[in-house]
């Protein structure tokens, strides 16, 4: 892989460089919030984060999004569809935990229905990583597979170091963001590859909290109906934080506005909501906490892997540190994994 | 370490009932209330009120913007009692679910109006949110506001006390009559 290492004080001005020819988004503050959004300098690039309140998926799948807009004259119905993105874009600062849940989401929208707006912002960003140096109390990626310094979904990926960072041209794509400033970077020494992946090391085995979800979505196939699922509920509150700083969730509802002119858009939803599976003639097949709760742990442990091959999980913990009532799905795993289920069955 | 302070949440350090105002065992010695005067109480609201019309309206619209709406400020509400909210009907649907700063703003007003003189200030609203939105300065507005027209309440804390919107009295102030 090539290489090449860049100072603290050249990273802002290649940021600077490349918002000439492509849209930057990057974690910023939003008040005291840290958010991924378009920023037109540097400055405003915050590189000191644990990580963002909401993931990356926001731009790809935004939470509200035109699909086309139309407009009734005269008998005549026009329909505009939304237009492409206007310029390429440069999103900096994933974690590895959130590079992952956006090949997750490759399977959803790049898959036998190809989405064309989420596709679009797919191919026209580039994405650049950044690794974890020191993971949160509430991370557990690596239960997942992946690796809290390393991430082979980026196009580039930065490690920072003393001084600066090193940078793993990982995609074409990648590079030519890089060649935008690429005076800005030099070739690392031995010495430099060595102390960033030694750092890559170390973030891993900083890691405190793991769980083995081996083996359980075959347990979750046989306990769709088990009382632990009574057990774990009341407490849910059914709002929907869960799934929308979820970077996996990516259930979503469509929506006409009413007129002679408007606009189709779809939204964000959540299997959290009362309405979520409320049919046409008001019958809800999800009528109670318990089935929703049951809905989403199954859908993310059960039925994506079922399609996809993988948990919809990358462990990134903004459940943990978010849920009101701290529902914890790592409990969750251990439980199904210690047999619970099975024995609340019983 | 983390100094007490900075690790409890805001709600809890301009809290004036740190006793229970109801209970039938008390577990632990009762607790010296703190004294917070009328003036620190509503210190953010005095100093939105001096805001300039449209300053307000800026103020608000940053931060309604970044809402998701993910109602986790109504679900752990406990004056939210309706058994369906405004916000979930579906016929009709009231509110769209499209999230941008219109919708967010009915959302947030149509909230807060709704605990009008029930609210607690219990704050658990505002230290769920996951986007920081200062909704305890709405809900502190509004406790002010109230106790101008109709006389200082801390709702929750008098069981014999009927809320000020819940009751009709003569003497109401109707400036709009």
């Amino acid at each position: 892989m090539e290489h090449k290492v860049i100072s603290r004080e050249n990273l802002g001005k290649w940021l600077d460089t490349i918002t000439r020819e492509y849209d930057l988004i990057a974690p910023t503050l939003d008040d005291d919030v840290v958010l991924f959004k378009e920023v037109k300098s540097a400055a405003r690039v915050l590189l000191d984060y644990n990580n963002t309140v909401l993931p990356a998926k926001d731009h790809f799948f935004p939470q509200t999004e035109t699909v086309f807009r139309f407009k009734a004259s005269a008998g005549q119905l026009a329909i505009e569809p939304e237009p492409p993105l206007a310029r390429p874009r440069v999103l900096f600062g994933v974690r590895p935990c959130d590079l992952k849940s956006i090949t997750l989401l490759d399977h959803v929208f790049d898959g036998d229905f190809q989405d064309g707006q989420y596709l679009d912002k797919r191919a026209r960003t580039v994405l650049v990583g950044l690794g974890c140096n020191s993971p949160q109390p509430t991370c557990f990626c690596g239960s997942f597979g992946i690796e809290p310094g390393s991430s082979p979904a980026a196009d580039l990926f930065f490690t920072e170091m003393e001084g600066g960072y090193l940078v793993n041209i990982q995609s074409e794509k990648g590079k030519e963001a890089l060649q935008k400033g690429w005076s800005f970077f030099a070739d690392p020494d031995a010495g430099q590859v060595k102390e960033a992946s030694e750092r890559a090391a170390n973030a891993k085995k900083a890691l405190k909290l793991s769980v083995d979800p081996k083996g359980v979505k075959e347990e979750l196939d046989h306990f769709f109906e088990s009382p632990y699922w009574d057990e774990i509920s009341p407490k849910c509150l059914t709002c929907g934080i869960c799934t929308y700083i979820c970077p996996t969730c990516h259930c979503f509802d469509i929506n006409d506005t009413s007129g002679q002119a408007g606009e189709r858009f779809r939204c964000w939803d959540s299997c959290m909501f009362t309405d979520f599976t409320r049919m046409a003639g008001g019958h809800n097949p999800r009528p109670t906490k318990k089935e929703r709760v049951r809905q989403r742990f199954l859908h993310k442990l059960r039925y994506f892997p079922d399609r996809y091959k993988e948990y919809a999980c990358v462990g990134c913990g903004r459940c943990l540190q978010k849920c009101p009532v701290h529902m914890d799905i790592t409990q969750i795993i251990s439980d199904v994994k210690g047999g619970k289920l099975q024995n609340a069955a019983k | 370490m983390v100094a007490k302070a900075e690790a409890m949440p805001a709600k809890c350090r301009d809290c004036d009932y740190p006793n229970p105002v109801l209970s039938d065992v008390l577990i632990g010695e009762e607790v010296q209330p703190r004294q917070i005067t009328p003036q620190d109480r509503y210190a953010e609201v005095v100093e939105l009120e001096s805001y300039k019309r449209e300053a307000k309206k800026d103020y608000w619209d940053k931060v309604f913007d970044r809402c998701i709406r993910c109602y986790a400020c109504r679900n752990v509400c406990p004056a939210c009692d309706c058994k369906e909210c405004v916000f979930d009907q579906v016929e009709p649907r009231w509110v769209s679910k499209a999230v941008n700063v219109p919708e967010n703003r009915i959302f947030h007003i149509t909230r807060a109006l709704h605990v009008a003189g029930r609210c607690v200030e219990c704050g658990e609203c505002e230290r769920i949110c996951p986007m920081h939105i200062p909704i305890r300065k709405l809900n502190k507005k509004i406790a002010k506001d109230l106790g101008e027209l109709f006389g200082e309440q801390r709702p929750g804390t008098q069981l014999d006390e009927k809320p000020a919107l819940g009751v009709f009295a003569v003497n109401d102030p109707e400036e709009f009559m």
